[in-house]
């Protein structure tokens, strides 16, 4: 060991350069760790790397992973919440049958706290850097969600990287590919299809594409639907949710079993009336052909996209646990007359791959890793319409600017409206953010100009900011966001963290409240106008003088008195919010943007 | 060119157009630079784009945010600028519409979709004529003859558009440039 090198605080060295590889899936989860030349796998308490990505509440205890499979409850637990980040992870769901109320990202939280805490036990160390794999067709938001649980659960991410690049890093660095290699990447909930051109030393993703919303999860869907119709003349929709939930787990039961046997009976009741059916392999790839051609296109999409020929590609990496039902493979030979590999666990290689990325990163880069955007990425224009300022396939990091101008005369606002996606109109776009650039200099329609620059970092976590250049000399304006605490913010809080608090508990508690309390203030931030021509002078003072106390509060390590304060100031700014929601304020300021070119 | 600047770290004079610092090795605050000149290549319409891929790789290789996980904030903010600005570029240079509109740029032609018109009027009949072509294939078979149509005129067009550029006809390749945006437009939607 270097004594030169010896740090204040000594113990934790180890810390600091260890990081892991988390796979966070819809159906399952798997860590590694790289240490010296070797990279190992974490098992839980039962011996298993393969770790459910399912929580169930029990009476007061919380169990999680392989602790749920064999538990009576199991039918009752909170599963495949990753696909709910699609969509909103704070909009809360609840459990059966206690109806207790929590929300996708608290329980992803809860996941990755328990991921963290076997890592730590199985290699007898403390844990906090992470690389974390998203599925690469995860839009902004989703991304910004996952990075959020887990810097909530004290993990210090320091890279987001996406699914089939991993995988495919894996192969190049394990197995040592060159070429052009097609990645396929089925999992649980998620889709996606990568080609990367993987040569000595550097790994570049030529382009992307996928479906968020397509996965193993909905073969079992049909799967159960096809047995229901045929069977009993029923569809999901029509059973109780008891019922449903315990046929589509069966139903995943059948599909394993497919994988030993061709065909077998089975006993089934519902409705209570039970019936013997014959499960064969051929009845459930019929019910999941359809799906399975969607796939298939979506690969030649991309393909086709990227001017590529399937002679170009020298083969064809598989990836996710459903890759594992034979009619996948078929499927793929039928269409692609290409070699196909699957010599890593298709169930593990994703997390070797972020496990390889992590310690790279922490040890010095001997491999570049070039990756892209899979959405692109613009705002709304008039009429409705999506400009495009990054698009698609784009190489990360970039920034990238386009000049905007005023449609109204003496315009001195403009809301920027944040779109991601494919479509021609922004309805059809998923809404990233919206912000108001206000103070503009009052100019007849059309000669303003406003630079709007979008930078997107190497995370795939977006930036935006806007200048005025017509006011002659380049000006930053304020830009106000409804997007809450950016990453960086988060990020820099986990890291100061981690330096600061003395055990992981106290550590954790301390995150949690910070980035609460830095959200809050944030949110109030966007809103601070409004609060000052809708509250009277006194709460304005109160509110002021709290903001105050809190900002300082956050720069000391006292969890209690960050609490303390984020509660008094919810308190102080309740009449406030119920006068906002009174008046509608969005009338104020909704000019439209015009583009320059 | 021997603009110099001053590193920020060790305040020894740097090269204006270096990204690190040849004392201490630091990565350098963002400046102003051009697409040709952050590849060191010659300023021409006609680019060797392996020999391109090539530089745009090692520079990635040393600029990249992965570099810099340990660094300071300061360091990777300015890593991910450059790394951005060199994506950027090298997306710009490798576009040979963009590529043309760097060159007109840099030879200080302005191009002002207002006050000039398209002029050039057996040019857009040849446009118009392709792109019928293109609205009424169908097939596959009616498709590829379109695509292997176009593909010739944009042959002919980059031709025109290197002459232009040479001959230092800023109209005529501002013109032709438009002309291959179209044709590029057009490919793109028969696929």
């Amino acid at each position: 060991m270097n004594l030169i090198e010896i740090k204040e605080s000594g113990t934790k060295l180890d810390e600091e350069n260890i990081c892991i590889g988390i796979d966070f899936g819809t159906t399952n989860s798997v860590c590694a760790v790289k240490r010296g030349a070797k990279t190992i796998y974490i098992k839980d308490n039962f011996n298993k790397i393969v770790i459910p990505s399912l929580i169930l509440y029990h009476e007061d205890k919380k169990l999680f992973g392989n602790e749920v499979v064999s538990h009576k409850n199991f039918l009752n637990s909170f599963f495949s919440v990753k696909r709910l980040f699609n969509n909103n992870p704070e909009k809360k769901i609840s459990d059966h049958p206690s109806n207790r109320e929590i929300s996708p990202s608290e329980i992803a939280k809860e996941l990755f706290l328990y991921l963290k805490n076997i890592t730590e036990s199985f290699i007898k160390e403390k844990v906090s850097n992470c690389v974390l794999t998203v599925p690469a067709y995860f839009d902004e938001r989703a991304r910004a969600g996952i990075m959020k649980s887990a810097f909530m659960a004290g993990l210090n991410v320091k890279r987001l990287i996406n699914e089939p690049t991993a995988a495919a890093f894996a192969y190049g660095l394990e197995k040592k590919k060159r070429g052009i290699f097609f990645v396929y990447d089925l999992g649980g909930g998620t889709f996606d299809v990568s080609v990367l051109k993987l040569s000595e030393g550097i790994f570049k993703v030529i382009g992307t594409s996928g479906d968020s919303n397509l996965g193993g999860d909905d073969f079992d869907l049909l799967f159960a639907e096809k047995i229901l119709k045929d069977n009993f003349s029923l569809s999901l929709e029509t059973l109780s949710s008891t019922e449903k939930t315990m046929i589509i787990k069966k139903c995943k039961l059948f599909k394993e079993k497919l994988s030993d046997t061709k065909s077998f009976d089975e006993h089934l009741k519902i409705n209570n009336k039970t019936k013997t059916i014959k499960i064969t392999e051929v009845f459930f790839n019929n019910s999941i052909e359809n799906l399975l051609n969607k796939t298939i296109k979506i690969s030649q999409d991309l393909l086709n996209e990227i001017e590529m020929k399937i002679e170009d590609i020298d083969g064809f990496i598989l990836v996710g646990g459903s890759t594992r039902t034979k009619f996948v493979r078929e499927k793929i030979l039928q269409n692609f007359k290409v070699e196909i590999f699957n010599d890593i666990d298709p169930d593990l290689v994703v997390s070797h791959g972020a496990a390889l990325h992590g310690f790279e990163l922490m040890n010095g880069a001997q491999n570049l890793l070039l990756d892209v955007t899979p959405l692109s990425l613009g705002i709304e224009t008039m009429g409705g319409l999506m400009e495009k300022i990054i698009s698609r396939n784009t190489t990360i990091p970039v920034v990238k600017d386009q000049t905007f101008t005023t449609h109204e005369n003496g315009q001195t606002s403009i809301k920027i409206t944040i779109l991601q996606g494919e479509r021609e109109t922004s309805e059809n776009n998923r809404v990233l953010g919206e912000f108001i650039l206000s103070g503009l200099e009052p100019k007849p329609a059309g000669l303003a100009r406003i630079k709007v620059i979008f930078s997107l970092d190497v995370d795939g976590i977006l930036f935006v900011s806007a200048v005025d250049e017509s006011s002659g000399e380049e000006q930053n304006l304020s830009i106000q966001t409804n997007h809450g605490l950016n990453i960086q913010d988060m990020r820099n809080i986990v890291e100061s963290s981690i330096k600061n608090a003395k055990d992981d508990v106290e550590k954790r508690m301390l995150i949690e409240s910070k980035i609460k309390a830095k959200g809050f203030l944030n949110e109030i931030d966007a809103v601070k106008k409004d609060i000052e021509i809708l509250s009277s002078k006194k709460d304005i003072e109160n509110i002021n003088n709290l903001i105050k106390m809190l900002e300082k509060e956050i720069e000391s390590n006292d969890k209690d008195k960050i609490n303390g304060l984020i509660d008094e100031l919810n308190e102080a700014t309740k009449s406030f919010a119920q006068k906002r929601i009174d008046k509608n304020f969005n009338s104020l300021v909704g000019e439209e943007v015009n583009l320059l070119e | 060119m021997s603009l110099e600047k001053i590193c920020w770290n060790c305040k020894t004079s740097v090269n204006s157009s270096s990204f690190f610092c040849n004392k201490c090795g630091k990565i350098q605050k963002p400046f102003e630079i051009n697409a040709f000149e952050i590849f060191d290549i010659k300023k021409e319409f006609l680019i060797d784009s392996c020999q391109l891929e090539e530089k745009y790789l090692k520079l990635q290789v040393k600029l990249h945010p992965d570099k810099f996980v340990n660094t300071t904030e300061e360091e990777k903010k300015f890593s991910n600028h450059h790394s951005s600005k060199v994506n950027e570029s090298y997306k710009e240079l490798t576009n040979n519409v963009s590529r043309a509109k760097i060159l007109l740029k840099l030879n200080g032609y302005i191009s002002d979709m207002e006050s000039k018109t398209f002029g050039d009027e057996s040019m857009l009949e040849e446009i118009m004529e392709l792109q019928n072509l293109c609205m009424l294939a169908e097939t596959d078979e009616s498709k590829k003859k379109a695509n292997s149509d176009i593909q010739k005129v944009i042959k002919s067009t980059l031709d025109e558009l290197n002459t232009s550029f040479k001959k230092k006809l800023w109209d005529d390749m501002y013109k032709f440039n438009i002309k291959l945006s179209y044709l590029e437009k057009m490919k793109k939607n028969l696929n």
